[in-house]
C-alpha cells in the first residue's frame, strides 16, 4: 500500500515537472546597453577598447547572427553576455528570464576542448542536467530526446572522441539545449566543419531550436551561415566593435537548404556584405 | 610483433653470452660474477622455496601499501594546490624543498618516529610517492583545458563538482604518469629500507643477508627478482592506465 502511495506521488511529481517543462517559457530578451570593454596589455597599462559603446536589444525567442571580422570582439561580447567576463562599462539585462540568474547554453567553436572526452555522448549531454532536480531516468530521457532530434540517438553510448567533427558539434548543441537555457549563445560553431557538414548541422540546430524557440545569439564569420540561421543579422565593425548595421532577414521559417539558391537569400546576403565592406 | 620478440631474445642472449665469457675467462671473479648456470640453478631452487615467495610477497605488499597511502594524500594535496592559487603559494616551496631531500636520508628519522618494523618503511615509501604524485597531480590540474572549465561554468558547475567532474579527469593522465614514477621509487625505497635492522622478511633483507654470507648467486637471484617485480608492476600500471584513461591521446 505504501508503495502504491509513493508511486502515485512520484507519478504526479513527474507529471508536474513535465508540465512545468513544456508550459513555462524560458525565453528572455536581452538588452545590451552602452557596453564597453577594454583590452589590457600584459603590464596592464596600454588600453584599447574591444567593444565601444554598443547597445542592442534582442527579442524573446529571436535568432540573431552577429557577423563581423576576426578579432572584432565578437567572442568577448558573448563571454560578457554569458557572465564569464565583466564589462568595463554599460550593462546587460535579461527580461522575462525564468531564472533569477539567466541560464546560458553555450556552444563553443572548439568542441574538442569544450566537451568531455571521458564521457559518452549521452553523458556529455547529461552534464548540463546534473545540477537539476531531475531523476537519472528523466535526465536520460531528455538527453535521448535531444540526441534523437539531431539523429544521434544511435551513438548515445559511444565515447565522445569516437565521433566525427560534425557529430561532436551536434552533441555540443544538444548539451547547450539540455540545460533549458534562457539564452543560447553560439560562438562560431561551424568554423571547424566543412561545407556539407555545416549545412547539415545547421538544419539540425534549427530543428531543435524551432522546437524550443530560445533566444539565440550566433557569432559567425561566414555570411551564408549568418543569413541562413537568423531573424536578424547584426554587422559589426573592425575593432573596437561597433554596430555598423542591422538587417532583418524575412525568409520564411522553417528554413530549408533550397533557400541558399533563392534570389531572396542572395538579396539579403548582398545587403549584409554591402554594409560589412562599407567603410 | 613477432619480429620484435625475436630481437628482444637476441638482445637477452647477447647479454647472457657476455656474462658467460666474463665468467669463463675469469675476467671477473666468481665472487662478483658467478656463472650464469649457477645463478639459474639457484633461481630454480629459490623459486621452489616458499620462504622466497614470502619475501617477494612482503616486499610487494609494503611497496603497494606505501604507494596507496602516498597516492591518496598526494592526489588530495595536488588537486588542492592546482585548484587554489593560495594553497599553491603556501605549499609550492615546501613541497619542492621536501622533494629535494633524498628520501633515504630520512629513514633513520622515520625509524624513530614509526618504529623499526613495517611502519617506517611504508611511511617512507608513502612520503616519497606522495611528493611525486602531488607534483604530477598539480601539473595535471594546471594543464586542464581552460575552455573546458569555462564551458562547465556556463552550465553552473562550480566548486567541488567542477573539481570532481572536470578537473580531476583532466588531471588523470598526469596522475597516472606520476603514479608510475612513484611505483618504481616505492620499490627502491622498500628494498633499501628492508636492508636495515628490524626486518625478517623481504627481498631487501634477502639481498643484504646473501651479501653478508657471500652467497652471491642468491643475491643475484634476489636482484633479478626485484627487477622482475619492477618491470611487472610497471606493465600492470600501463595496462590499467590505458583502460581507465581510454580517451587520452584521442
Amino acid at each position: 500500500m505504501y508503495f502504491r502511495f509513493f508511486y502515485g506521488v512520484h507519478q504526479k511529481c513527474a507529471y508536474l515537472i513535465q508540465n512545468f517543462n513544456t508550459k513555462t517559457q524560458y525565453m528572455a530578451s536581452v538588452h545590451i546597453h552602452n557596453l564597453l570593454k577594454n583590452y589590457y596589455s600584459d603590464d596592464k597599462t596600454i588600453i584599447s577598447p574591444v567593444i565601444d559603446n554598443c547597445s542592442l536589444t534582442i527579442q524573446d525567442g529571436e535568432f540573431v547572427s552577429i557577423f563581423g571580422p576576426n578579432g572584432s570582439g565578437k567572442s568577448t561580447l558573448l563571454s560578457i553576455i554569458a557572465g564569464l567576463e565583466k564589462p568595463d562599462g554599460g550593462s546587460i539585462t535579461f527580461d522575462n528570464a525564468a531564472n533569477a540568474k539567466p541560464k546560458i547554453g553555450f556552444v563553443f567553436q572548439n568542441y574538442n576542448e569544450s566537451m568531455l572526452p571521458w564521457r559518452t555522448v549521452r553523458g556529455n549531454v547529461e552534464l548540463a542536467l546534473e545540477n537539476t532536480a531531475y531523476t537519472a531516468q528523466k535526465r536520460k530521457e531528455i538527453a535521448l530526446h535531444l540526441l534523437e532530434k539531431v539523429g544521434l540517438a544511435h551513438a548515445s553510448e559511444r565515447y565522445f572522441y569516437d565521433l566525427s567533427g560534425g557529430m561532436k558539434q551536434l552533441v555540443a548543441i544538444c548539451r547547450a539545449f539540455a540545460s533549458e537555457p534562457d539564452v543560447l549563445l553560439l560562438d562560431e560553431p561551424f568554423s571547424a566543419l566543412d561545407y556539407a557538414t555545416t549545412r547539415r548541422v545547421e538544419m539540425d540546430l534549427l530543428s531543435v531550436w524551432s522546437e524550443r524557440q530560445r533566444t539565440a545569439i550566433c557569432i559567425s564569420h561566414d555570411v551564408d551561415d549568418a543569413v541562413f540561421l537568423a531573424d536578424r543579422v547584426i554587422i559589426l565593425s573592425q575593432r573596437p566593435a561597433k554596430i555598423k548595421g542591422i538587417i532583418d532577414i524575412t525568409l520564411p521559417r522553417p528554413r530549408t537548404p533550397e533557400m541558399f539558391v533563392t534570389e531572396e537569400f542572395y538579396k539579403f546576403r548582398t545587403k549584409v556584405l554591402e554594409i560589412f565592406s562599407h567603410e | 610483433m613477432n619480429k620484435k620478440w625475436i630481437y628482444r631474445c637476441i638482445g637477452i642472449s647477447v647479454i647472457i653470452a657476455i656474462w658467460y665469457i666474463l665468467n669463463i675467462t675469469e675476467l671477473a671473479s666468481a665472487l662478483v660474477l658467478p656463472s650464469p648456470t649457477d645463478v639459474f640453478m639457484t633461481m630454480g631452487i629459490l623459486y621452489g622455496d616458499i620462504s622466497f615467495w614470502k619475501d617477494i610477497l612482503f616486499t610487494v605488499m609494503r611497496m603497494l601499501a606505501g604507494f596507496s597511502i602516498g597516492s591518496v594524500i598526494g592526489i588530495a594535496i595536488g588537486l588542492a594546490m592546482g585548484y587554489s592559487e593560495r594553497i599553491y603559494d603556501m605549499l609550492e616551496f615546501i613541497v619542492d624543498f621536501f622533494r629535494s631531500i633524498p628520501a633515504t636520508a630520512l629513514f633513520p628519522l622515520f625509524m624513530i618516529a614509526f618504529g623499526i618494523e613495517d611502519g617506517s618503511k611504508i611511511a617512507l615509501s608513502a612520503w616519497t610517492c606522495g611528493l611525486v604524485i602531488t607534483v604530477n597531480t598539480m601539473s595535471g590540474v594546471h594543464s586542464a583545458k581552460q575552455l573546458r572549465i569555462k564551458a562547465a561554468r556556463t552550465l553552473h558547475i562550480h566548486g567541488f563538482d567542477l573539481l570532481r567532474k572536470i578537473i580531476f579527469p583532466e588531471a588523470l593522465p598526469h596522475i597516472a604518469a606520476g603514479s608510475r614514477i612513484a611505483l618504481s621509487l616505492s620499490l627502491i625505497v622498500i628494498i633499501v629500507t628492508e636492508m636495515f635492522i628490524g626486518t625478517d622478511i623481504g627481498l631487501g633483507k634477502r639481498i643484504a643477508e646473501a651479501q653478508q654470507i657471500y652467497a652471491t648467486q642468491e643475491m643475484y637471484v634476489a636482484i633479478i627478482t626485484a627487477g622482475f617485480i619492477g618491470y611487472f608492476v610497471n606493465r600492470c600500471a600501463i595496462a590499467i592506465e590505458t583502460r581507465i584513461i581510454h580517451w587520452h591521446g584521442k
